[in-house]
């Protein structure tokens, strides 16, 4: 149970900054692969508790 | 006939107990549950009358209702000012310098609006939480009084069998839900408002996931439990018949001359106890109704209010908002239909006690 509170908490947090960062930073001809960047992470996140549970 | 039967209840149970448990509940109902005291259903069951026939019921019912909707209403009205709030920053981006600064105002206000809704969320989850706490400890106070007339009638193989595993399937019920299946519907919701905060769809399958699992999850166990009860009870039943039926033939047959006087006197005391058991029994049935009354209509009035707001805001805040705030009351629905599959498994263990000692 503690596992799963701390991987909600772990979204929650990623997803809120990567919002948050996608409106500051991205300007120019990047954008588009750095928000392509951004959903791969995301991504990531949510899988890592199945990548905890493998090892 | 009524003081007898009267006298016999208050030998046979533990009236205390009960008189305790319907003050406790009166107190969490709002006296809804003084119409169904164990005094009331006596008396409707000996009269022949029916136990609805209270009009003060409707009236106190009416009362209740009318006072869930209006708290429901502040909670609309802050998240509807929030959204206005919001709407006019989007819709003034381009006025402002650049387009980071009104993109991260419109930003922050979303923020608020989750923080407000998820306060609020807290509250009600944590009177579900409560609300299945009282039902089991309901159902701990009540089962062994039950399972107590049931061998007092000599039903002695059912009761010695039941009662352990009822009393474990009742504590393992409640175990499972709340520690796994209540969380699992409060992170739906957690990624359900995280949701409209992105521009993207991030976690909204996620959410939706999480939370038909618990649904389901919820009725494959009330299937299972009640499967196992009502298998168990079975069995026993027909070897108790056996051995009830075998001591009335002997006691008809081998005692001379007072045999048959006193085979009919165990018959009748028998009788009687079936009624005391089935007084008992409607008791605890109206109890855990009323109990889950209160609960369930604050989550269905709050969830309507939830619907709504999502209607009012779409206009000005936007679709993804008012999608996340509509997606929190088919939560806050989850969430009923939880608390209303849960007193369905325990009204269905009354009643398969009630079934087991044979019906009058």
């Amino acid at each position: 149970m503690n596992e799963i509170t701390t991987w909600v908490r772990e979204v929650f947090i990623i997803i809120l900054s990567i919002t948050f960062l996608e409106i500051l930073l991205p300007e120019g001809s990047m954008k588009k692969y750095v928000k392509f960047i951004y959903s791969i992470v995301i991504m990531a996140v949510i899988l890592s508790p199945i990548l905890h549970t493998l090892e | 006939m009524k003081e007898t039967l009267k006298k016999q209840l208050e030998n046979i149970i533990d009236t205390e107990k009960t008189t305790d448990l319907s003050e406790y509940a009166s107190h969490l109902t709002g006296g809804i549950s003084d119409y169904f005291t164990l005094d009331e259903i006596l008396h409707a069951t000996l009269e022949g009358k029916s136990i609805f026939d209270q009009p003060q019921l409707i009236e106190s019912l009416k009362d209740l209702l009318l006072l869930e909707v209006r708290s429901a209403m502040v909670i609309s009205v802050e998240i509807l000012g929030i959204c206005i709030i919001a709407g006019l920053l989007k819709n003034m981006s381009g006025s402002f310098a650049s387009k980071g600064v009104s993109d991260i105002a419109s930003f922050v206000c979303m923020i608020s609006i989750v923080g407000v809704t998820i306060l609020h969320f807290n509250q009600v989850y944590d009177m579900t939480l409560d609300a299945m706490k009282t039902m089991t400890y309901t159902m701990e106070i009540l089962l062994p009084v039950m399972i107590g007339i049931l061998i007092a009638m000599g039903q002695v193989t059912t009761g010695t069998i039941m009662s352990p595993l009822l009393l474990t399937v009742v504590t393992a019920f409640h175990h499972i839900i709340k520690n796994i299946i209540l969380p699992a519907v409060f992170f739906s919701a957690v990624f359900t408002l995280l949701n409209c905060i992105t521009e993207k769809d991030y976690v909204n399958q996620l959410a939706k996931i999480i939370r038909k699992a618990a649904l389901y999850g919820t009725g494959l166990l009330v299937t299972l439990m009640t499967g196992i009860i009502n298998i168990q009870g079975l069995i026993t039943k027909t070897s108790d018949g056996l051995i009830i039926n075998t001591a009335k033939y002997s006691i008809d047959a081998f005692i001379p001359i007072v045999g048959g006087f006193t085979a009919d006197t165990v018959e009748l005391f028998l009788t009687c106890m079936r009624s005391i058991k089935n007084i008992v029994g409607l008791f605890g049935i109206f109890l855990i109704l009323t109990l889950i009354l209160v609960p369930v209509l604050k989550l269905l009035v709050i969830a309507a209010i939830y619907k709504l707001t999502a209607c009012l805001t779409e206009p000005v805040a936007g679709r993804k908002t008012a999608e996340g705030i509509s997606d929190i009351g088919s939560v806050l629905i989850t969430l009923t239909a939880i608390l209303f599959f849960s007193s369905l498994l325990f009204i269905l263990f009354i009643t398969s006690i009630m079934k087991l000692g044979g019906s009058l």
